[in-house]
C-alpha cells in the first residue's frame, strides 16, 4: 500500500496505458474487430517506435541530422539475421547484440560527424545511408537481391510465432509478435524516458540549444555527440532485428532512401524533442500509406507535404497539439459548468 | 586558491592582433576589473581564459595549474565557471533544467546507470534539484525552476546565467558585462550581489564591463587595456584619476581641453 | 584489369562524361548554396521531373528530340522559380534544420508526384546524337558522351561570361557575398533569389536529360547522381563556384578509375568516403561554430 501511495500521477497514467497496451489487442481480436492484416500493422508501427525513439535523440534532442537512419536499419536487421541463421544463437540475445553493433557503426560515423553542422551532416548522413546499402546489396552474405528470411524467435526450442488455441480462444501469430514487439517498445521507452531525465539527455539538449554555453558547462561536445548517434544507432538496430524476424524477408533494397526521409519526416511531424512525438510520428507514417493504399505514390506526397506543413505552421509537431486540444476541452468543461450554474 | 595570473598573452585573428603581451595576476578574494573601450580586447581575454581561443603566445596558470592546453570543456573542473555577454541559456529547457547542466560536472553516474535510473542516479538529480532551488532563492529569484528563460526579462535572465555558473561551485567567476543591458537599479542589485558572493562565499570574480559606476563601486583592482595592451593597472581611485585612461576613454582631444 | 595507357585514357574520357554531369549538378547545388545559404536536396528530383516532362513532349507530343530538350530547359527554369517563390522565400533566413526539413519535404512531394503522373516503370530515353564511337587520342567516345562534354564546357563558358560582365551576373555573385549590403545597394535580391533558382534548375533539367539515356527515366534516376554532386561540390569546397566543376570533373575520373582497377560495386561508396575525407581533412571553414559564433 506504501508503495501505491508513491505513484505519481505520472506513474499512474504510465501503467494504465501499460494495461490497455497489453490487453486491448486480445478483447479487440475476440471481438472481431483486429483483423490479421491491421495487427500486422501494428506490429510494424510499434518497431518504427523503436526507431523514432532512437532518431528522436539524435535529431529532437541533441540537435543532430541523420537522414540516413535506414541504414542502422538494416545493419540490425541482418546482424540479427545472421546471427539467428548462421551461428544459431537465440533471437533474444541477437536481436539486442544487433543493437550493440549497430551503435559501434553509429559511434563510428558520429566520429567524422563531429567536426560538421547543418546541411553537411546531412549530405554526410546522406551519403552513408546511401553507401552502406549499397555496400550490403553487392555481397553475398548478406543475400544479395533475394535477401534472406529471418526465422521467428524460439523459447525453450520451440517457435513462438503460430497461432494458438487457448481455451477456446484463438491467438494468432500476429498477435504474439506483438507481444515481443511490446516488450522491446516498452524498455525502449522506459530507459530513454531515463535518460533523457537524468545528466546525459541533459547535455544532449545543451548541445542542442547551445553549445558555446554547454562546453562552459563542462560538457565534451565531442563524447556526448558521439554518445548520441551511438544511442540512436542501438535502437534502430534493435528495431532493425526485430523488423527482419517479423517480416521474415529482408532485403538491401528495402532500406532505401526514400525509407531514411520517411523516418526523419516521422520526427518531423510527431514532434522533435519529444517521446511522445515519437509514438505520433511512427502512427502517422504508418497509418498514412494504409489509409491512402489506393493510389501508390500518394503517400509520399502526403509525408512530404505534412512535414512542409508542419514546420510552417505547427514548429514542435503534432504532439503540441495535445495541450493544445487540452485547452479546447477545458474551455468547453468551464463553459458547460458556467451555464450549469446559471 | 583562485589565483588566475596571465602572463604575456598574445592572440592574433589573421593579421590583427587583438590582445598584445598582457599580463595581469587575479589574486584571490578580489574582484577584478577589465575594462577598456569598445573593441579593447577584453572579451577575447575572457574567450582565451574560458579555452574557447587557441592562444598565439603567453601563458594562462589557475592556481599553478596551466590553463592554455586545456579543452574548454575542462576549464570548469578547474574551478572557473563563466557568463557570457549576450545571455547564451539553453532555450528549450527549463531554468531548473538549466541549472542542472551547470551542476554537470558535479554528478558522478554514467550512461547505463542513467538508463536504469537507479538509486544512486535519483539521490544525485534529488540533491541536485535542491541545489539549483536554493540557489534560485539565494539570488532573489526562486519560484521559477520549471519556466523557460525567454518569458523573463532581461535582468533575470543574467541572474539565472549567474545561478547556473554559480552551482557548479566555482572558485573563479568570470563576468561578462553582468550589468549590460540593465537599468540602474538592476545594476544596482547586481553590484550588490557580486560583492556579497566575493565576500560572503569567497569567489575570487574577474568581471569585463562597461558600466563605470559598477566598476569602481566594486573592483578591488582594476586593468584598463586599449587596442589589447594593458594601459594602465591599480585600484578604482588610481584609475579613475589616471590621465591615460581619461584620454584612452574620451579621446585626446577633450582630455586635453 | 590490364594496366595501359589506352585503358587508363579510356577511363579518364568516360569518367569525364559522367564527371561533366556532376558539375553541372554541383555547380546548381553551390549556386543556390552561395546566394541563399541553402543545400537544395530537391535538386535531382527537379531534374527527374523535367526529364520526365521532355520524355512526354516527345512521346505524347511527337516533338522532335531537341525541341523537346527546349520545352523541357523552359519548364525547369519555371518549375525552379515556382518552387523558390512558393516553399523556399517564407524561410528565408531559417536555420539549416528548417531549410533541410522543406526541400526534403519537395523531395518527398516531387518523388510522388512524378511516380503518380508518369507511372512506376523505367523508360528508355534517346541519345541526342547516334552513331558509332569516335575515337579521341587512344580513347573511344561516343558522339553522345562527347556532346555532353562539349555542352559542359559551353555551358559554364557562358555561366563565366554572364557572372563576369552581365549586370544580373554581378548582382548575383554581390548578393551571394552580403545580401544585406546588396539589397541597400538597390539591387532586387528577390529577383535574384529567382534567376538563381532558375539557372540551377536550367542546369539540373540538362543533366537529367542528358545522362537519361545512360540511368533510364524513372523516379530514383537522378538520386546516385545528385549524391555524385554533392560529393563533387564538397570536393569543390562547396562555396566556389570554379570548385564545383573541377570537383564534378574530378569526381567523374576518380570514381571510374576506382570502378575500373578496383570495383564497379564501389562507385557511390566512393563518392560518399570521399565526402567524408574532404570534410575531416580539410574541414577549414567547415569546423563549426565555435570559431566563427563570437562568445
Amino acid at each position: 500500500m506504501s508503495n501505491l501511495k508513491k505513484l505519481t500521477d505520472q506513474h499512474k497514467k504510465m501503467l494504465i496505458i501499460g494495461i490497455l497496451c497489453i490487453l486491448l489487442p486480445p478483447i479487440l481480436t475476440s471481438l472481431g474487430l483486429l483483423q490479421g492484416y491491421f495487427q500486422y500493422i501494428i506490429n510494424i508501427t510499434g518497431v518504427y517506435m523503436i526507431v523514432a525513439v532512437g532518431l528522436n535523440l539524435l535529431l529532437g534532442y541533441t540537435g543532430q541530422i541523420s537522414i540516413g537512419h535506414a541504414a542502422f536499419l538494416a545493419i540490425g536487421a541482418f546482424t540479427s539475421a545472421l546471427l539467428v541463421m548462421k551461428l544459431g544463437i537465440n533471437f533474444w540475445i541477437a536481436v539486442p547484440l544487433a543493437g550493440l553493433v549497430s551503435a559501434v557503426i553509429g559511434m563510428i560515423l558520429g566520429l567524422p560527424a563531429l567536426r560538421l553542422h547543418g546541411h553537411y551532416l546531412a549530405i554526410a548522413t546522406l551519403g552513408f545511408g546511401v553507401a552502406i546499402t549499397q555496400i550490403m546489396s553487392n555481397m553475398e552474405l548478406f543475400g544479395g537481391y533475394s535477401g534472406l528470411m529471418p526465422p521467428g524467435p524460439t523459447v525453450f526450442g520451440q517457435e513462438v510465432w503460430l497461432d494458438y488455441n487457448l481455451f477456446g480462444h484463438f491467438i494468432s501469430g500476429d498477435l504474439v509478435k506483438y507481444y515481443v514487439v511490446l516488450i522491446f517498445v516498452g524498455l525502449t521507452f522506459l530507459v530513454a524516458a531515463n535518460i533523457i531525465k537524468t545528466r546525459t539527455g541533459r547535455a544532449f539538449m545543451a548541445i542542442r540549444d547551445s553549445e558555446i554555453a554547454a562546453m562552459a558547462m563542462g560538457v565534451n561536445i565531442s563524447k556526448y555527440k558521439v554518445i548520441s548517434f551511438g544511442l540512436s544507432a542501438f535502437f534502430t538496430g534493435i528495431a532493425g532485428g526485430l523488423f527482419g524476424h517479423i517480416v521474415g524477408f529482408i532485403s538491401p533494397t528495402d532500406f532505401h532512401l526514400g525509407l531514411s526521409l520517411n523516418f526523419f519526416a516521422m520526427i518531423v511531424i510527431g514532434g522533435m524533442g519529444s517521446l511522445r512525438g515519437a509514438v505520433y510520428g511512427a502512427i502517422f507514417m504508418n497509418i498514412i500509406p494504409e489509409l491512402f493504399s489506393g493510389v501508390q505514390h500518394l503517400p509520399t506526397v502526403l509525408m512530404g507535404a505534412a512535414i512542409i506543413l508542419v514546420t510552417l505552421f505547427l514548429p514542435g509537431g503534432i504532439v503540441t497539439l495535445e495541450s493544445k486540444t487540452l485547452m479546447i476541452f477545458r474551455k468547453l468543461k468551464g463553459q458547460l459548468s458556467k451555464r450549469s450554474v446559471g | 586558491m583562485g589565483n588566475l595570473k596571465i602572463d604575456k598573452l598574445t592572440k592574433r585573428f589573421g593579421g590583427l592582433v587583438a590582445i598584445d603581451s598582457l599580463d595581469f595576476e587575479v589574486e584571490e578574494g578580489q574582484v577584478y576589473g577589465l575594462i577598456g573601450p569598445n573593441g579593447a580586447g577584453k572579451s577575447t581575454v575572457f574567450n582565451c581564459v574560458s579555452g574557447f581561443y587557441q592562444l598565439d603566445a603567453g601563458e594562462i596558470t589557475f592556481d599553478n595549474n596551466r590553463l592554455t592546453t586545456l579543452k574548454s570543456h575542462e576549464i570548469i573542473r578547474k574551478g572557473i565557471a563563466r557568463t557570457f555577454q549576450n545571455v547564451e541559456l539553453f532555450k528549450n529547457m527549463t531554468i531548473l533544467e538549466n541549472l542542472m547542466v551547470g551542476q554537470h560536472i558535479n554528478f558522478k553516474t554514467g550512461l547505463f546507470r542513467h538508463a536504469l535510473r537507479t538509486k544512486k542516479v535519483r539521490l544525485e538529480e534529488d540533491e541536485a534539484r535542491a541545489k539549483a532551488s536554493a540557489t534560485l532563492e539565494l539570488l532573489g529569484i526562486g519560484g521559477i525552476e520549471n519556466t523557460y528563460y525567454a518569458s523573463h526579462p532581461y535582468g533575470v535572465q543574467k541572474k539565472v546565467e549567474m545561478a547556473r555558473a554559480l552551482v557548479s561551485n566555482p572558485k573563479l567567476l568570470l563576468l561578462d558585462e553582468p550589468a549590460a543591458g540593465m537599468n540602474p537599479q538592476e545594476t544596482k542589485e547586481i553590484a550588490e550581489l557580486i560583492k556579497w558572493l566575493n565576500e560572503e562565499k569567497g569567489i575570487t570574480v574577474l568581471l569585463v564591463e562597461h558600466d563605470m559606476s559598477l566598476v569602481m563601486g566594486i573592483c578591488d583592482q582594476i586593468t584598463v587595456i586599449n587596442f589589447g595592451k594593458k594601459i594602465a593597472e591599480g585600484t578604482p581611485r588610481e584609475i579613475q584619476n589616471n590621465p591615460v585612461v581619461i584620454e584612452a576613454y574620451l579621446g585626446k582631444e577633450e582630455a586635453n581641453a | 584489369m590490364v594496366f595501359s595507357f589506352a585503358n587508363l585514357s579510356q577511363q579518364v574520357i568516360s569518367g569525364l562524361a559522367t564527371g561533366s554531369i556532376y558539375a553541372l549538378g554541383a555547380f546548381g547545388l553551390v549556386l543556390i548554396f552561395k546566394t541563399m545559404d541553402t543545400v537544395n536536396f530537391a535538386q535531382g528530383k527537379m531534374a527527374m521531373v523535367t526529364a520526365f516532362v521532355a520524355w512526354t513532349c516527345m512521346n505524347r507530343f511527337h516533338m522532335p528530340y531537341y525541341l523537346a530538350f527546349i520545352v523541357a530547359v523552359a519548364f525547369g527554369a519555371l518549375l525552379g522559380i515556382f518552387i523558390e517563390r512558393v516553399f523556399l522565400r517564407p524561410v528565408q533566413g531559417s536555420s539549416p534544420l528548417t531549410l533541410i526539413i522543406i526541400t526534403l519535404g519537395l523531395v518527398m512531394i516531387l518523388e510522388g508526384v512524378a511516380g503518380w503522373i508518369f507511372g512506376f516503370d523505367t523508360k528508355n530515353y534517346p541519345v541526342a546524337v547516334k552513331g558509332d564511337p569516335l575515337t579521341v587520342l587512344t580513347a573511344k567516345i561516343s558522339p553522345h558522351n562527347l556532346l555532353i562534354i562539349i555542352v559542359t564546357l559551353v555551358i559554364m563558358a557562358g555561366i563565366y561570361l554572364f557572372f563576369k560582365y552581365t549586370m544580373a551576373g554581378i548582382a548575383i555573385r554581390a548578393t551571394a557575398q552580403d545580401i544585406t549590403t546588396s539589397y541597400l545597394m538597390g539591387i532586387n535580391v528577390s529577383r535574384i533569389f529567382s534567376t538563381t533558382w532558375a539557372v540551377s534548375a536550367i542546369l539540373g533539367a540538362i543533366a537529367g536529360i542528358l545522362i537519361a539515356p545512360v540511368s533510364f527515366l524513372s523516379t530514383t534516376m537522378m538520386d546516385e547522381v545528385q549524391l555524385k554532386a554533392f560529393s563533387a561540390a564538397v570536393l569543390g569546397g562547396f562555396t566556389s563556384l570554379g570548385g564545383a566543376v573541377v570537383g564534378g570533373l574530378l569526381l567523374g575520373v576518380l570514381e571510374n578509375l576506382v570502378a575500373g582497377y578496383i570495383s564497379p560495386e564501389f562507385k557511390t561508396s566512393f563518392a560518399f568516403g570521399l565526402i567524408i575525407l574532404v570534410l575531416w581533412v580539410k574541414p577549414s571553414g567547415l569546423l563549426g561554430t565555435v570559431q566563427r559564433k563570437k562568445v
